[in-house]
């Protein structure tokens, strides 16, 4: 066990949120057209309301801190922001599109130690970066930031996320990343909106496309390893949870509204009317999830899939059942194993991506 | 006991968080990592670049916990040693005021 999972065990055993989400703002210079955001909401915290969350959650214990958005640059104490959550000694990552990053900026976010900057980029192709940012001139000015950053010696990852309009892109963006020395990670699954909205879910590349990405070694490493299926589930995963959401980590928006986490929009408080501790021991939405094991899983608990499905509570609650599947993750779960999941079967929909390859049905 | 003093101070380019008596630290340089225990928690809160290692390891570690004190400092020398070479504490034989008067 590393030090950071023996520590992880530790803050789950004492109900700490090791880790925590703040969206500062969900304004954004950009528009991409995958956004879970509602851009134009009103009403964000204060700087003293966010600072005062960041000290709460540093009382708590909060190691790890992403500070996000919307475009978190877009406000003018974001600075003030991140220098006040590195006074209090957290992990913090700034997760950005970085277009605002010029000289000034990389040289400033230097000064502030921080893990790193996430930034997204779409495309090697500016016109088909730019086309899903809608903003003209973004992949020239996210490139030129990654530059800079890398030439102050910030540590930069790229998050490149999958839809139809890019994936074919994908391997290239691997490729730029090596060139320009930064860490790069793909994310195959458009998220519904986070006010329920699913339309922007036809996105999502098709199922026969991301076989293709989870049988490419150039993306999951050892192909045979990260495909095979796993048959037998021990007490340990099923009085486990799915994710840590809800147990380690929390997302808190701008408007001081909690969540699980950012994929997981059940509303559990708002520290704009109560402190950021009760919501987290007190709430009644945080104990009923909580209160779900594995093994109370009404579908997943049964499925072949459970030792090592990517299962997302978050996506499922947004299909309405938080205990129920994840299609997404059944879909991920099958093309990686070519075993139809639970769900799968049960409501007998069951995707032919393995043409020609003999099929396995019915482990449960 | 210390001919010369030590004095110990956090860098800037980590980040730290206690829980219970335990504390992980991580330089966000080589993102090391770092779980003291008890008597290195005791420590690093002590760290503030210009209370004396001994002093630190009178009034924080022999104090606290059932240890002889030579063998103590002997171990937090050591242990300060470990942290300066990842950058997690810098060492220095002036009180941190001193330096920065310099």
């Amino acid at each position: 066990m590393s030090l950071i999972e023996e520590f992880n065990e530790k803050a789950t055993t004492r109900g700490i949120p090791l880790s925590a989400h703040l969206d500062v703002t969900w304004r954004c210079n950009e528009r991409c057209v995958h956004c879970y955001l509602e851009h134009d909401a009103k009403g964000e915290m204060s700087t003293q309301e966010i600072k005062d969350v960041i000290r709460q959650l540093a009382d708590m214990g909060t190691f790890f801190l992403s500070i996000s958005g919307g475009e978190p640059l877009l406000r003018r104490d974001c600075f003030e922001i991140l220098e006040y959550a590195r006074s209090l000694r957290f992990q913090t990552k700034l997760k950005t599109n970085a277009v605002m990053i010029g000289p000034k900026e990389a040289a400033h976010l230097k000064k502030l130690s921080l893990e790193k900057v996430q930034i997204s980029l779409y495309s090697n192709r500016p016109e088909a970066h730019d086309a899903i940012t809608k903003l003209p001139g973004s992949f020239r000015r996210t490139i030129n930031a990654i530059k800079l950053l890398k030439e102050q010696g910030v540590n930069v990852s790229i998050t490149n996320v999958l839809m139809q309009l890019n994936s074919r892109h994908a391997k290239a963006v691997k490729q730029l990343a090596q060139e320009l020395g930064v860490e790069f990670t793909i994310d195959p699954t458009i998220t519904p909106m986070i006010n329920g909205d699913r339309s922007i879910t036809k996105l999502n590349i098709p199922i026969e496309e991301l076989y293709s990405i989870m049988h490419d070694e150039d993306f999951v490493g050892d192909v045979g390893e990260f495909c095979a299926p796993v048959g037998t589930v021990g007490d340990d995963v099923l009085d486990g949870y799915s994710c840590s959401a809800g147990h380690t980590l929390a997302y808190i928006s701008p408007f001081g509204d909690v969540y699980p986490c950012v994929s997981f929009p059940m509303p559990c408080g708002s520290v704009r009317r109560q402190s950021f501790r009760d919501i987290w021991f007190d709430s009644p939405a945080f104990a009923e999830l909580r209160s779900v094991h594995v093994r109370d899983l009404h579908t997943c608990s049964h499925c072949s899939h459970t030792a090592y499905c990517s299962r997302c509570p978050g996506l499922a609650y947004m299909e309405g059942d938080f205990r129920g599947p994840s299609t997404a993750d059944c879909e991920k779960s099958y093309v990686r194993t070519g075993v139809p999941s639970a769900a799968m079967q049960r409501a007998g929909r069951v995707p032919q991506v393995f043409t020609g390859l003999v099929q396995i049905s019915g482990i449960q | 006991m210390p001919t010369a003093e030590m004095y110990l101070s956090q860098s800037s380019d980590i980040a730290a968080r206690t829980l219970g008596d335990d504390t992980i630290i991580m330089s966000t340089l080589d993102s090391t990592v770092f779980m003291l225990n008890s008597v290195g928690t005791a420590i690093w809160n002590a760290a503030d670049g210009t209370t004396p290692l001994s002093q630190i390891v009178h009034d924080r570690v022999c104090a606290e916990f059932d240890v002889n004190e030579d063998e103590a400092y002997a171990d937090a020398k050591e242990f300060a040693g470990q942290l300066a070479e990842h950058g997690i504490l810098h060492v220095s034989d002036a009180p941190a005021s001193s330096l920065e008067a310099q």
